[in-house]
């Protein structure tokens, strides 16, 4: 088996991700990939157009996959002074959508292009309180709510060394970003005190790049995502000017024959800092850093395998709306041995409520 | 026995004491008014007379310019043949004003007296107020300029005082006059009353008060929204409330209250439309107004709200930097 082979095969079975990540806002459960941020840097499928496109180096057949996943939801309950409000925030699951669409194809040169869209960050916040005051005024009703959500529209080139021992990617990125703010604040029978409401989209351009290394144990990733700065909306940027770049360092180790047979153990780091980013009062960004800590046994049959992953990811805040969101994540999934899909479903718990939950399926055209 | 001799002795006594005393010839004299005097619209006329027997018939026929009115009383003499009484001269308001006569004649059977005619003036107006200031239930401080104008062709003479007091300058017989009040003078600000006495020749008198409130203390002007650290969002249209407090009730201007937008290097942006000015208690009114986002709308920009009591006290100019912040 030569280490292209064992590359594919320590991340053969990796391609059914947790879903979208939501790196730059609220949720950073999965600031990575696999089992929800352990694998980001240092997988080899769809999602690593984004993460690290030295992953697509590794893939040597078409593929495309796709995550089906929750937007979580927060609800922020204020009391006290308007100005600097006491604050309790739940999370909510929130609705589910297409998180992640992405078609990877090898072309000459022993390279593989990838494209993809994926939701890269989501915002779904509430807050509001009644009884609020300002000063000396009373009985202050405010409510307002942040609707952000940022798409990434990736292509990305990725090429491995023909020993397979490593990999190196680029690409391209473009940033969506849609923002929502509806702000209304007012004294019941009195004065309309503040009354926003805003729609608007900006958009931005960033670079990709990676390298994944061998070593013969296991893979060692790093990615670097740009900044990128937004544009097209003084709406948008006057809340939201930069999105974080984001430098991941990954390592994944497989121990083959676990409790004999056929079977594995996939253990994965990776540490996130999100660098760059900059925001103003609803997105105030600053600096922050990540990490996730997982594990995958996989249970080889003649027919199929069955990988079961527990993990647990910890996201500092990383702003004055973003507050501390760890959370334990496990999951599974399912890849008959004789077809070319599979599928993977994979929860997350963040502590601050609700629960995530993706819902992967991958397809190879070229088994 | 009283013989007829006596009785003619004690006949003849009696009348030369009569003549002694005059009572043997009459007289008749009106005591008020006098000849050239001011009437107003009601005055009372006096007379008295001498040498009556039984009672008199006292009549006086006025004569105005418009034609003739007669009022009359009876009056009994004393044993002395002196009696007395008075008419009401009572002239309506439309009456015409101007030169009066008036004749009194007294009556009685068998004796004549001799008629008294007066010229008289009649004036049955008030002194007419056509301006004055300062304002009824105005808000004064320092330095107080007073002013009268009254319409008034017969002005005998004006007062003017200050809770209950003189001040300088405060008589005359203009018309049209003003003087000061040094308001700073007071130990404590609060509630006085300039007083107008003004009086006619015929001593018709306008007496008018003006109460003011010496209030010498500044408003404290207080912008309850937004703060600096409200959270304004881009495009937001945010309201402003600002307080004016006072230390006497319907103390503050409500045309004196100004609020503005500046940019943070002083440049004008726009002045704050007023939306209400209410009173909410403990002599205290708030202004509320509304910046509404437009185009071009600074992202950082001061609120500086000034306020002015109806005395002329300027507020502490008060100041907000607010910041977009989202």
């Amino acid at each position: 088996m030569n280490k292209l082979t064992a590359t594919a095969c320590l991340f053969g079975s990796l391609t059914a991700i947790a879903g979208a990540q939501i790196p730059d806002l609220l949720n950073t459960l999965d600031a990575g990939s696999r089992s929800f941020g352990a694998f980001g840097a240092t997988g080899a499928d769809t999602f690593s157009i984004l993460n690290n496109p030295a992953g697509l180096g590794y893939i040597s057949t078409r593929s495309y996959s796709l995550a089906y996943r929750n937007m979580p939801t927060s609800f922020t309950s204020l009391g006290g002074n308007l100005n600097a409000p006491f604050t309790s925030t739940d999370g909510d699951g929130g609705k589910s959508q297409l998180s992640h669409l992405g078609y990877a194809i090898p072309i000459k040169g022993g390279r593989t292009l990838g494209i993809s869209f994926q939701v890269g960050g989501y915002i779904n916040d509430f807050r509001g309180g009644t009884g609020l005051t300002s000063g000396s005024l009373n009985n202050i009703t405010y409510s307002e709510q942040l609707s952000v959500k940022t798409d990434f529209y990736t292509v990305s080139l990725g090429k491995a060394k023909e020993d397979g021992m490593s990999s190196i990617g680029y690409g391209l990125t473009f940033a969506n970003v849609n923002f929502a703010n509806r702000q209304l604040g007012f004294i019941p029978g009195g004065a309309v005190l503040i009354d926003t409401d805003n729609k608007s989209t900006a958009y931005g351009v960033g670079l990709v790049a990676g390298i994944q290394k061998n070593d013969g144990n296991g893979s060692y990733g790093v990615s670097l995502r740009t900044p990128i700065q937004l544009r097209g909306s003084d709406v948008v940027t006057s809340a939201y000017e930069t999105i974080a770049g984001q430098l991941a360092v990954g390592y994944a180790r497989r121990t083959e024959n676990i409790r004999g047979g056929d079977n594995y153990l996939l253990q994965g780091i990776q540490v996130n800092h999100f660098f760059g980013g900059s925001g103003n009062g609803l997105l105030s960004r600053t600096s922050q850093t990540t990490f996730a800590v997982g594990l995958e046994f996989g249970v080889n049959r003649e027919s199929y395998s069955l990988p079961i992953r527990l993990g647990y990811a910890s996201s500092p805040g990383g702003g004055d709306a973003f507050a501390r969101r760890d959370g334990i994540t496990y999951g599974f999934g399912y890849r008959p041995n004789s077809q070319p899909w599979a599928v993977d479903l994979n929860y997350g718990f963040p502590k601050t409520g609700g629960k995530d939950i993706a819902l992967t399926f991958s397809y190879r055209f070229d088994k | 026995m009283v013989s007829v001799k006596f009785l003619r002795s004690v006949t003849v006594s009696l009348c030369l004491i009569f003549a002694a005393f005059g009572l043997g010839q009459t007289t008749f004299n009106v005591t008020s008014p006098t000849n050239g005097d001011w009437l107003n619209g009601n005055k009372t006329l006096s007379f008295n007379g001498k040498g009556a027997s039984v009672e008199v018939t006292v009549t006086a026929t006025v004569t105005s310019p418009s034609g003739s009115s007669t009022i009359s009383t009876k009056a009994n003499p004393t044993v002395a043949g002196e009696f007395s009484g008075s008419l009401n001269l009572t002239f309506a308001a439309n009456a015409p004003q101007g030169d009066y006569t008036i004749q009194v004649v007294a009556t009685e059977p068998g004796k004549t007296y001799a008629p008294v005619n007066l010229a008289v003036k009649v004036d049955t107006k008030l002194p007419k107020l056509l301006e004055y200031r300062p304002a009824q239930n105005s808000f004064v401080k320092g330095i107080v300029p007073i002013r009268f104008k009254l319409l008034e062709d017969n002005m005998k003479d004006w007062r003017v005082t200050v809770g209950g007091s003189d001040i300088p300058n405060n008589t005359g017989s203009s018309t049209d006059f003003s003087l000061s009040w040094n308001s700073g003078t007071l130990d404590t600000d609060g509630a006085q009353n300039i007083a107008l006495a003004a009086k006619d020749q015929a001593d018709n008198i306008l007496n008018f008060s003006i109460p003011v409130t010496v209030d010498r203390r500044p408003p404290v002007a207080t912008i309850q929204f937004p703060t600096a650290s409200t959270p304004i969002r881009s495009r937001a249209d945010v309201s402003v409330i600002v307080d004016i407090a006072d230390q006497f009730a319907n103390a503050v201007s409500v045309t004196g209250v100004d609020v503005i937008v500046q940019r943070t290097d002083g440049t004008f942006v726009t002045r704050v439309a007023r939306q209400s000015f209410t009173d909410i208690g403990n002599n205290t009114w708030r202004f509320t107004g509304k910046i509404r986002w437009r185009s071009g709308f600074p992202s950082a920009y001061k609120i500086i709200a000034t306020g002015l009591d109806k005395a002329g006290n300027v507020a502490v100019r008060q100041e907000v930097l607010v910041r977009v912040n989202g």
